[in-house]
């Protein structure tokens, strides 16, 4: 069955779209998580939307597809980060809704989470990104898809990225 | 086969490739570079697991989220769905009481229907926002509420903005009283900026028909509010309070705040502690809510202050007064809440729990 199908069909309309959201909401968060902190849970909520508003063509992989769209929503939020809120807003953040508080990146404290998320920021996009990916256990043809790039290709970038981010996470002070 | 690539050794790692094994087999210098690899590809992991989540909201939550999100962004009536008829039934007064706890101007209305006389103590509960027909934080819910439930709130000083002074010593002079300082570990991060709030006062009068209308309309016939209400006016008074921010990075800010307890005039002919108990029976409220807001005793002389479910809270003493640590899910976000004499503090940021309690036992008073 497509993904169109599923979301679409008129019998039980929710529960397949539902299904989808079950069994995906937990990685997409994850992922998102990884790269945006406590912004996560309102950007995975974007990408659902999307999936339910505006699905995929008939035929998709849709677990590629919603790490596609996660990616690119996640790094428009980054982008945006731009005006970032005061602290003080961030504390009345405390009484809001999970979804609506400060994004985490900013209130880091954790030096090891802080090292991490500066190695990946300094590293090029596309090799954060795969990093990012395939630890949340996408395969070669995933990554492929989600990334734009050869799936032949793969081995090689993830090897560089792996060692480029070895080199920034210990430039930031970590420890290997 | 000649000696594979690093990219053809690191794919080695996630599947098979028999040529490249039995290339292996043959050449002690590729295996070499295949554990170093495999050793890269682990410390790699090791060090991605810091950004793992503490926790994952809850998928049913979340996915009520996106359905009310969907319906409204395709045209569906927002209260049409099934699972949310019931919380909608479930009174948007005391949706209103947590609500508007948390958002300004709306905290003022809040405080009059909780019947708070002078905070001495604070109590949280946790709520799930998932539960509440209308998102807290979001402006259309806000207005929402607003309009559906608390009318018009006239209020004297509509400028509620804070005014920036130049010191601690300033904002004294505003507020007409020497003001407590931070301690030693905390002024030591320098003084970043110093806001005074404006006093408020904010009155409400309420019309049970409009409310009932509004109800009504909003689907949630059945519910029925105390008539006694009708026509009575509530009004709040909050005085003037001191923000100091300290830190200058705009990282690790941390925040301190005090102000005299507010205050609230409830009209004669208004017993409080029977609109509080017909309130909190309307059917169809969250039980655990209703359970939560029940627990609280001294509720005329009890802040409640609502968290999301994920932070939590716990009660502490700060030198010899109540007080109440809120933490975020994250664990690194704690702000410190307390009172003291009539006045209320609020001390917090980018600290541990442990650092929290530390700077606000520190605090000197005058």
């Amino acid at each position: 069955m497509t993904v169109r199908a599923e979301i679409r069909s008129t019998d039980g309309l929710e529960q397949d779209f539902d299904s989808i959201f079950l069994a995906h909401w937990g990685e997409i968060y994850r992922y998102l998580s990884r790269m945006l902190g406590d912004e996560a849970e309102d950007v995975a909520q974007d990408v659902f939307l999307k999936l339910h508003l505006h699905p995929p063509k008939p035929g998709s992989n849709y677990r590629a597809w919603l790490y596609t769209v996660a990616t690119r929503e996640g790094l428009n939020r980054l982008r945006s980060r731009g005006r970032q809120r005061s602290l003080f807003e961030r504390l009345i953040g405390l009484w809001r809704d999970d979804a609506d508080s400060g994004p985490e990146a900013e209130v880091e404290s954790s030096d090891e989470r802080r090292r991490v998320r500066a190695a990946l920021a300094t590293m090029r996009p596309l090799y954060a990104r795969l990093l990012l990916l395939r630890h949340e256990g996408l395969d070669y043809g995933e990554l492929a898809e989600v990334t734009g790039t050869k799936r032949s290709s793969i081995g090689t970038l993830l090897a560089r990225a792996e060692r480029q981010f070895e080199e920034r996470y210990l430039a930031m002070g970590g420890s290997v | 086969m000649r000696c594979p690539t690093d990219g053809r050794l690191r794919a080695l790692l996630d599947g098979g490739d028999a040529d490249a094994e039995a290339h292996l087999r043959g050449c002690e210098r590729c295996r070499r570079r295949l554990e170093s690899l495999r050793a890269r590809t682990h410390r790699a992991r090791v060090a991605l697991s810091a950004l793992e989540p503490t926790s994952t909201p809850p998928v049913e939550a979340a996915l009520e989220k996106v359905w009310h999100r969907a319906e409204r962004e395709s045209g569906m009536s927002e209260f049409g769905r099934r699972s949310l008829r019931p919380y909608l039934a479930a009174g948007l007064v005391v949706v209103a009481m947590i609500a508007a706890l948390a958002i300004s101007p709306m905290r003022s209305a809040a405080f009059g229907w909780l019947g708070i006389i002078k905070v001495e103590r604070f109590e949280a509960i946790t709520v799930d926002v998932s539960e509440l027909p209308f998102h807290p934080a979001n402006a259309t819910g806000e207005r929402a509420l607003s309009r559906a439930v608390l009318g018009e709130l006239h209020t004297q000083n509509p400028d509620s903005r804070p005014q920036k002074v130049g010191s601690i010593q300033k904002a004294g002079s505003v507020m007409g009283r020497q003001l407590a300082t931070a301690g030693n570990r905390i002024a030591g991060e320098g003084l970043g900026a110093v806001y005074v709030t404006r006093p408020e006062r904010a009155s409400y009068t309420v019309d049970l028909a409009r409310i009932q209308s509004a109800l009504d309309r909003e689907g949630a016939k059945g519910v029925r509010l105390p008539q006694e209400l009708d026509g009575k006016t509530f009004t709040l008074n909050v005085p003037r309070g001191a923000i100091a921010v300290y830190g200058r990075d705009g990282q690790h800010e941390i925040v301190f705040a005090q102000g005299a307890s507010p205050w609230i005039t409830i009209p004669q002919g208004v017993n409080m502690d029977y609109v509080r108990q017909d309130i909190l029976q309307i059917p169809g409220l969250p039980k655990d809510l209703v359970r939560q807001l029940q627990e609280v005793r001294d509720w005329k002389h009890t802040l409640v202050v609502p968290i999301p479910r994920g932070g939590s809270s716990r009660h502490v003493s700060i030198n010899g007064s109540d007080g109440l640590l809120i933490s975020d899910r994250t664990g690194e976000l704690n702000v410190v809440l307390w009172q003291r004499d009539g006045q209320l503090y609020a001390l917090g940021g980018h600290l541990s729990s442990d650092q929290a309690l530390a700077s606000a036992r520190s605090v000197r008073y005058p």
